[in-house]
């Protein structure tokens, strides 16, 4: 059972996508990872929600791809097939791996009246690069009238940009006020956290303003367990939070892509909003979609020293090329600074229990 | 059958080939030797051209690693980027040249001349992940050697819209910039005309080749597939010139003359994804139910035709249009490729390989399956295997596939 100071948010986790993709006023654009800009989606009048289906059987899924992808487009596709989008009016999701890519072209071939864009990004940030993408979004806008959007609207943009704004500041105080405080467990972060990708809401700012207040006015919690960075994919079940902690992790750092990596609160400046959707892009944090382990690294070990983080857990989604392209060498870097890390791969129904236990278990009484 | 296979080969052009790969790594040890900068770039991009027109020598990293299969290398490879952390499910193009960078290399006991090292690295921001990974990898490895990050959107080929080929062109004249810098040799852009000139011979006859596939029997199966590795190295010379004129030859003439691959062709296969490097004897294996593989897709994407008058745009087209067309960014551009091939060559059955070391090309088969027996009425069988890792290809379970698949094929043809 959630914290009940987060309940809300947690209703918003069970219940919320589906409230939204049931509501028939509701224009509903998927996708599966942060590199889409949903503010543009917003402002084409359309809802964006991060689809996370969370642990489940595949089976429908495998007559359209192999069993080799990973369990987070596998599952999504099997909740997709299944008819668990009603309603949903496309995607758009930039070309963040090879795996996302493909499934895009699988959703729009495979489910009845889904659009599905692809954004293909780019990654060096200069003049070339920019007019590039400035042409690509506005490409975008177009692909999104299909979804049922209307044209851009400026205002309903810079609406959406101040939105994101709040909200990422929000959130990232709230991490570092709990990695000081431990005030929450990871589970309920995650449910903060994922909450925002389905409900960008004036009730969702409400309820965030409110949690704040209040966490702002206690005192430090004396937490237990070994301080831990968690770094990996996209997390689909809490349920995973909950074991490590009761095993004994207190997860400082969420470095997933589900967690804290993605946030990066960025005011809206000058006349053109278009200017901070670029601003936005090349300034993200870098992930093993795109960047190098090496630039992962300093940021890694300065959260690792600012937390008093003692141990590294990387949670993988299995078959994940990015990132398991980085273990070794990220691996081996952190075994050169002092700091211990453990491997864990995870398939789609999220199964804690047996060797992944013993394994935490194993990795966490080593640094008692 | 064999987990490892050569196969057996029936062009005599496959003997010049063998002295083409052997002068082409040679090339690659003396440009070393006598000081000519060596770069290390990810294939199906225009930098060949620009290389070959700067007289800068090319090297194919990801083009070792089929070497690295037909020579048996890969295991000792593996092993050491398995040792290093590298997971089993990554691409084994990527778990090979990564072994064979920290381990291997600098072995003296290796078949053909070990890879030089790089003085140049073209690190891309296109194509697919593995490869992008493994120009990490090596960046880390030779971090002496001068290193260019280069974009390439990845959009499917039928969006390819003015603003892509615009931002591709950008990044080619980047690259010119970077080479004249690093090198301090300067561009002549008449010597780049005609290499794309040569580029673009070689492309259309690697077309002209293929169409003589078309004849029934066909000349040559897929078993001679080795051929095409003109296209990915030697593209813009007249090495790759010459040689391709000389298989056309031979192949007009194994046409002319009705000279099939076996006596009694019966079956006319399509094969998709890349071949079992380490077994390109399993496309003789079809020969025993008088099968032939007569078209693939692989070997489709390395032609594409090339605007001389405009260089620079030409390779930025080429760029943009060489990855998407085999791999998951156009699954309708492949299949409409599969579905006229399958036309073309009067193609009675689809083998699709689901490759383990390839996601890119995999996703989208099973569409493509649905639709080759939905529009053409052609039948297709999945076939599990690793175009790199032989430890994921069961011989037993692909004969036992293959033949229930040939069997159903004759068949429906009627043949007794």
């Amino acid at each position: 059972m959630p914290n009940p100071a987060i309940h809300d948010f947690a209703e918003i986790c069970t219940q919320g996508l589906r409230n939204e993709l049931e509501d028939t006023q509701s224009a509903v654009v998927g996708y599966f990872c942060s590199y889409t800009p949903i503010e543009l989606i917003e402002a084409a009048g359309l809802k964006p929600v991060r689809l996370i289906a969370g642990p489940g059987p595949v089976e429908a899924a495998y007559s359209l791809v192999p069993d080799f992808v990973c369990p987070f487009m596998k599952r999504n596709l099997e909740e997709a097939l299944g008819g668990g989008y009603p309603g949903l009016k496309g995607i758009v999701q930039g070309y963040t791996c090879d795996v996302a890519c493909g499934l895009v072209n699988i959703w729009e071939s495979n489910i009845p009246g889904i659009k599905a864009h692809l954004l293909p990004l780019p990654y060096l940030d200069n003049r070339d690069s920019r007019r590039y993408f400035r042409e690509e979004l506005n490409r975008l806008f177009d692909q999104l009238k299909m979804m049922g959007g209307h044209a851009r609207d400026n205002e309903k943009l810079n609406s959406a940009i101040n939105r994101t704004y709040r909200i990422e500041s929000l959130l990232k105080d709230l991490y570092t006020i709990n990695a000081e405080k431990h005030l929450l467990s990871a589970s309920d972060l995650y449910y903060i956290k994922r909450a925002a990708s389905i409900n960008r809401t004036d009730r969702y700012l409400d309820l965030l303003d409110k949690l704040m207040g209040d966490l702002n006015d206690q005192e430090v919690s004396a937490k237990s367990g070994t301080p831990l960075l968690l770094s990996g994919s996209v997390i689909e079940s809490v349920e995973m939070y909950t074991a490590m902690e009761a095993y004994g992790a207190n997860i400082i750092v969420d470095d997933t892509c589900s967690g804290e990596r993605d946030l990066n609160p960025l005011p809206l400046t000058g006349e053109d909003p278009f200017n901070w959707i670029l601003d936005r892009h090349f300034q993200r944090q870098p992930c093993p979609s795109r960047s190098r382990s090496e630039e992962r690294l300093p940021i890694l070990m300065e959260k690792i020293e600012e937390r008093g983080v003692r141990g590294v857990v990387f949670l993988i989604q299995k078959f994940c090329t990015p990132h398991l392209s980085d273990i070794p060498f990220l691996t081996d870097a952190l075994k050169k600074q002092g700091i211990p890390s453990l491997v864990v791969e995870i398939d789609e129904a999220w199964n804690v229990t047996g060797q992944c236990k013993t394994r935490l278990e194993g990795f966490l009484e080593t640094m008692d | 059958m064999e987990r490892t296979q050569k196969s057996t080969k029936r062009l005599n052009a496959a003997k010049e080939l063998s002295r083409v790969v052997g002068e082409y790594y040679l090339e690659c040890v003396q440009a070393k030797e006598e000081g000519k900068p060596v770069g290390w770039m990810p294939p199906m991009n225009g930098a060949i051209e620009i290389f070959y027109a700067m007289d800068l020598q090319p090297v194919f990293p990801e083009n070792w690693s089929p070497v690295c299969a037909a020579f048996g290398l890969t295991p000792a490879n593996f092993e050491v980027s398995e040792s290093m952390g590298y997971s089993r499910d990554l691409c084994g193009y990527l778990r090979n040249i990564i072994g064979y960078v920290h381990g291997p290399m600098n072995q003296n006991d290796l078949p053909l001349a070990a890879l030089p090292e790089p003085d140049l690295i073209l690190s891309p921001n296109g194509g697919c992940i593995p490869v992008m990974k493994i120009f990490h990898a090596l960046e880390r490895r030779f971090h002496e050697a001068k290193t260019i990050r280069l974009d390439l959107p990845q959009v499917a080929v039928e969006n390819i819209a003015p603003h892509h080929i615009q931002y591709a062109v950008s990044e080619v004249k980047r690259l010119i910039g970077f080479l004249e810098k690093e090198t301090r040799r300067t561009m002549d852009y008449d010597r780049l005309q005609e290499v794309v000139s040569l580029s673009d011979r070689a492309c259309a006859l690697w077309d002209e080749i293929m169409t003589y596939r078309s004849y029934i029997p066909t000349p040559f199966s897929a078993a001679e597939m080795g051929i095409m590795f003109v296209m990915v190295t030697r593209q813009g010379t007249q090495v790759a010139v010459d040689f391709l004129e000389s298989v056309l030859k031979e192949v007009k003439q194994r046409a002319a003359e009705g000279t099939g691959v076996i006596e009694k062709e019966q079956v006319r296969l399509f094969w998709d994804n890349i071949p079992l490097w380490y077994n390109m004897g399993i496309f003789n294996y079809f020969e025993k139910h008088n099968g032939v593989v007569v078209a693939e897709t692989y070997s489709a994407a390395w032609s594409l035709r090339l605007d001389t008058n405009h260089p620079l745009e030409a390779l930025a087209l080429k760029s943009l249009k060489s990855y998407p067309l085999v791999s998951c960014v156009s699954i309708n551009q492949r299949k409409d490729m599969v579905f006229k091939a399958c036309r073309d060559y009067a193609i009675d059955g689809v083998i699709l390989h689901r490759n383990k070391s390839c996601v890119p090309i995999t996703l989208g088969q099973m569409d493509i399956k649905k639709e080759l027996d939905k529009e053409l009425g052609i039948p297709s069988v999945i076939i599990d295997a690793d175009h790199m890792d032989e430890r994921n290809f069961s011989p037993a379970q692909f004969q036992t596939r293959a033949d229930a698949f040939l069997e159903m094929l004759r068949e429906k043809k009627a043949i007794n």
